[in-house]
């Protein structure tokens, strides 16, 4: 399933909020048109991501494991978390030479 | 990412999202609608619209097609009449485009498939002397919507002011009001229509309530000019004759019936300026 913006935002909120959420808090939050909110509402809940208690939205269990598996709530913070090590050396400045990976 | 274009308080949010879950056309048409509910003045005005609009009926091609396979299946099955001595009729008067012109050039098709493959088929009212002197003498009135009932009892009048000699009649539409589709059966003519409606205020309030749903629809309406062009919105006031509808075939590239309460589609606010309706009503001369 291809996830839009909006289904990011939805799944990561949802992944913090253990008791679920308002459809109006993230419409307060984000400022999303209600079309593209309810679209995306609808979308992930017939894959079963989330549901919808009558007045809060919640992530299902399987909607947290997709939350996981994708990495969709991970911390800003640990977003480098995964970069190699050789990508990690001091930062190139613009028009500076340098030597090109693999270069030999 | 869509950022909303005008923030909602979160009654009229939830208000929306419940529209959205009943009625999905009403995605496509946010800024008409967010419009609309901006123009309430009170809680009462959002109330009475939202309630109305949950009671809309707005046809997508698929239940089109499903109404039009039942009109010719009643055509062919039921109505007793035969293909060589039938003519299905518009109940068009003058040379302007309508829908019942459009309904019956739907129904041919169905019709055709349905083995009725050689009936003739008359786009001008006008027209059906003639063919009844060479023999059809079963009539099929077609058209796509009844409101208040009075342009077709006008027409049956006419009808059986024109033939010369007996004939049956019997009249097809794909919806209509039903306190409009029973003075037409009050007159002893068979009707097949699928989809009827009841008022969506007289039939649907009592008592205090239809008062106060009545002061509310019409304190709506003063916040409408009066008139565009040769157009008065009093004619127009709860819809054509009161009709009190809530129907649509827009998505299928119908016009909206002028029986259709005027607040979703009258095109001008008091001031004079132009409103984004919910609902477009073709009326020559209404802009």
């Amino acid at each position: 399933m291809k996830l839009s913006k909006i289904d990011r935002v939805i799944i990561k909120d949802l992944f913090k909020a253990t008791e679920g959420l308002y459809t109006y808090t993230l419409y307060s939050r984000y400022k999303i048109s209600p079309k593209e909110l309810f679209e995306s509402i609808k979308k992930l809940g017939t894959e079963e991501l989330l549901e919808n208690d009558g007045e809060r939205i919640l992530l299902t269990k399987k909607g947290v494991d997709f939350a996981v598996k994708k990495q969709i709530a991970r911390k800003e913070s640990e977003k480098f978390d995964k970069i190699p090590a050789f990508s990690q050396g001091p930062r190139i400045e613009i028009n500076s030479f340098y030597i090109p990976l693999n270069f030999e | 990412m869509q950022k909303a274009k005008k923030y909602l308080k979160k009654e009229d949010f939830n208000d929306v999202i419940n529209l959205y879950s009943k009625h999905s056309w009403l995605c496509d048409k946010e800024d008409s609608l967010v419009e609309l509910i901006r123009i309430c003045d009170n809680d009462s005005e959002k109330k009475l619209l939202i309630n109305l609009l949950h009671e809309f009926s707005f046809l997508d091609q698929k239940l089109l097609d499903n109404y039009l396979n039942l009109i010719a299946d009643f055509i062919i099955n039921d109505s007793g009449f035969c293909e060589d001595s039938t003519q299905v009729s518009a109940i068009t008067y003058d040379d302007e485009a309508d829908s019942s012109q459009k309904i019956l050039d739907y129904v041919k098709v169905s019709l055709f498939k349905m083995e009725w493959s050689n009936v003739k088929t008359v786009n001008r009212f006008g027209a059906i002397p003639k063919n009844f002197n060479n023999g059809k003498k079963q009539i099929i009135f077609i058209d796509e919507f009844v409101g208040s009932g009075k342009t077709i009892l006008g027409r049956i009048k006419q009808l059986e002011n024109d033939l010369k000699g007996e004939f049956d009649l019997k009249l097809c539409f794909i919806a209509g009001m039903e306190h409009g589709l029973k003075k037409i059966e009050e007159l002893g003519y068979e009707v097949f229509c699928p989809l009827r409606f009841l008022r969506g205020i007289s039939d649907r309030f009592t008592g205090k309530e239809l008062k106060a749903a009545e002061d509310t629809m019409l304190k709506l309406e003063l916040k409408l000019i009066e008139n565009i062009n040769s157009h008065q919105l009093f004619d127009y006031s709860f819809g054509y004759n009161g009709a009190e509808a809530l129907y649509s075939l827009e998505s299928c590239s119908g016009n909206t019936p002028n029986s259709v309460f005027p607040i979703f589609w009258w095109p001008r606010y008091k001031n004079s300026n132009a409103r984004d309706t919910l609902l477009t009503r073709y009326e020559k001369g209404l802009k």
